[in-house]
């Protein structure tokens, strides 16, 4: 079998000899829809369009990030291709470096629902939600959603539980564990001794033996 | 039909100097104290070109708009050296712990080990403004987010990120030292140059000493001199009640 590699996703010359047998089968002669031959050819499609999602998300990738990217989103939108909402969420979508080609069959088919998916950026918890189905190739986007929800209301919550209260630093603050000074005690003492040399203050602690 | 809309967008905008219309959208410019600041926003609208100064129309002619407009899209179209997408609480604490912090900037910064906010209050480390020798040198730090990210720093006017709206953001660090926050539900974009200042603070976490380590740069004011952030002499400004 030749196999023609695009940039993203592999073409093969079976191709050709497939929409000439969906062609040629699809009605039979005596009028009829053959089932199997056009289940097959809409299941086909179905999933070129899931390989041109993701094409389009390796392309955004491509180009995130790179000067002119703001220019490319107003231009889309301008010449009627993609609307700057639709680009937002392949904008989203690209960012979050979980989702992956390889990995498009566990993943769901809309791109409205994978927006959602991409706001999970925590690997653990994306990993985990694809191991139990909670994300799956047949996630609905209201339970996405909600899920997505129920993460940031956690966070949310702890971001309330923060307390911001000023923690003074000293100005130069090391902490040896008495073992890691007894066993360089001669390099720390000298590099210390260099730095008052150079004008630095310097306080020891109560504890240091400096003999 | 458009002049209540100009009126209200000019009003609606208190920190603004300047306000320029061109092409559907508007441009903010922050005033004397909020000059690291520019606001764009969409008001199609408006059809004619503009510009308004303390509300005040201006004259100036059509390639004026055209050249002023070019140039602020070229601020906030550059390439990107980091990004990030903070949620609206996360906006909201940053803005409450400036205020409860002091804090006259933020600086944002990622790493191996994730993307961080750091306060601080760079008054502290300018001899001359430093009135009471016991202000603590301090330094606060946050982390947004776990994921490691390419190394990138980036610092902010405290007053300025305050008028940013408690909302999720996408911020760009810029290659050209501008922060580009875009609200994409409305498409509103907040440019915030970085004004360079050093953070009085380097806080470290040493894996081998398995310590937070901490140096303070010296209060002298050779460091507002941006051209380098080396002292010219080493003497330190410092005695016990700092330490």
């Amino acid at each position: 079998m030749v196999e023609f590699k695009s940039n993203f996703v592999v073409v093969t010359a079976n191709e050709y000899q497939w929409s000439k047998k969906v062609a040629n089968e699809l009605i039979l002669s005596n009028n009829e829809i053959n089932i199997d031959v056009a289940c097959e050819a809409i299941g086909h499609e179905w999933k070129t369009t899931i390989n041109a999602m993701f094409n389009i998300v390796e392309l955004i990738r491509k180009v995130d990030g790179k000067k002119g990217f703001r220019e490319l989103q107003e231009e889309l939108d301008k010449r009627g291709i993609m609307k700057r909402s639709v680009f937002v969420m392949f904008k989203s979508i690209a960012e979050n470096h979980l989702i992956q080609t390889n990995i498009k069959d566990k993943l769901p088919t809309s791109y409205n629902t994978l927006y959602y998916v991409a706001k999970i950026e925590d690997v653990e918890v994306f990993e985990s939600a694809l191991k139990d189905g909670t994300i799956s190739s047949d996630s609905k986007l209201e339970d996405i959603k909600n899920f997505v929800n129920s993460l940031y209301r956690e966070e949310k919550d702890e971001y309330g539980s923060i307390k911001p209260s000023a923690k003074t630093i000293n100005l130069a603050s090391i902490k040896v564990s008495p073992s890691d000074f007894r066993k360089n005690k001669s390099a720390i003492l000298s590099h210390l001794q260099h730095l008052e040399q150079l004008g630095v203050v310097i306080k020891l602690g109560k504890d240091v033996d400096k003999k | 039909m458009s002049k209540p809309v100009i009126k209200s967008i000019v009003e609606e905008h208190p920190f603004s100097e300047m306000v320029l219309f061109e092409n559907g959208k508007y441009i903010v410019f922050g005033n004397t104290q909020y000059s690291d600041l520019v606001k764009i926003g969409k008001c199609p609208k408006v059809k004619s070109n503009s510009l308004y100064l303390n509300g005040k129309i201006q004259d100036l002619s059509g390639s004026g708009y055209e050249g002023l407009y070019k140039q602020i899209h070229e601020l906030y179209d550059p390439s990107l050296i980091g990004s990030l997408r903070i949620q609206s609480y996360q906006v909201k604490f940053i803005q409450k712990t400036i205020k409860i912090f002091g804090a006259t900037h933020v600086k944002f910064y990622g790493n191996e080990d994730g993307i961080f906010v750091n306060f601080f209050d760079v008054l502290r480390s300018i001899s001359e403004a430093r009135m009471n020798r016991k202000h603590e040198t301090r330094l606060l730090f946050h982390q947004l987010k776990n994921q490691p990210v390419n190394s990138f720093e980036m610092t902010f006017n405290s007053g300025s990120f305050s008028l940013l709206p408690p909302k999720s953001l996408h911020i760009g660090f810029g290659d050209n030292k501008v922060g580009i926050f875009t609200d994409d539900e409305s498409d509103e974009v907040y440019l915030l140059r970085d004004p360079e200042v050093i953070q009085p603070v380097i806080h470290t976490f040493n894996d081998r000493l398995g310590q937070d380590i901490s140096f303070s740069l010296p209060s002298n004011p050779s460091l507002l001199n941006l051209g380098t952030n080396q002292p010219e002499n080493l003497e330190l400004e410092s005695d016990l009640e700092d330490f």
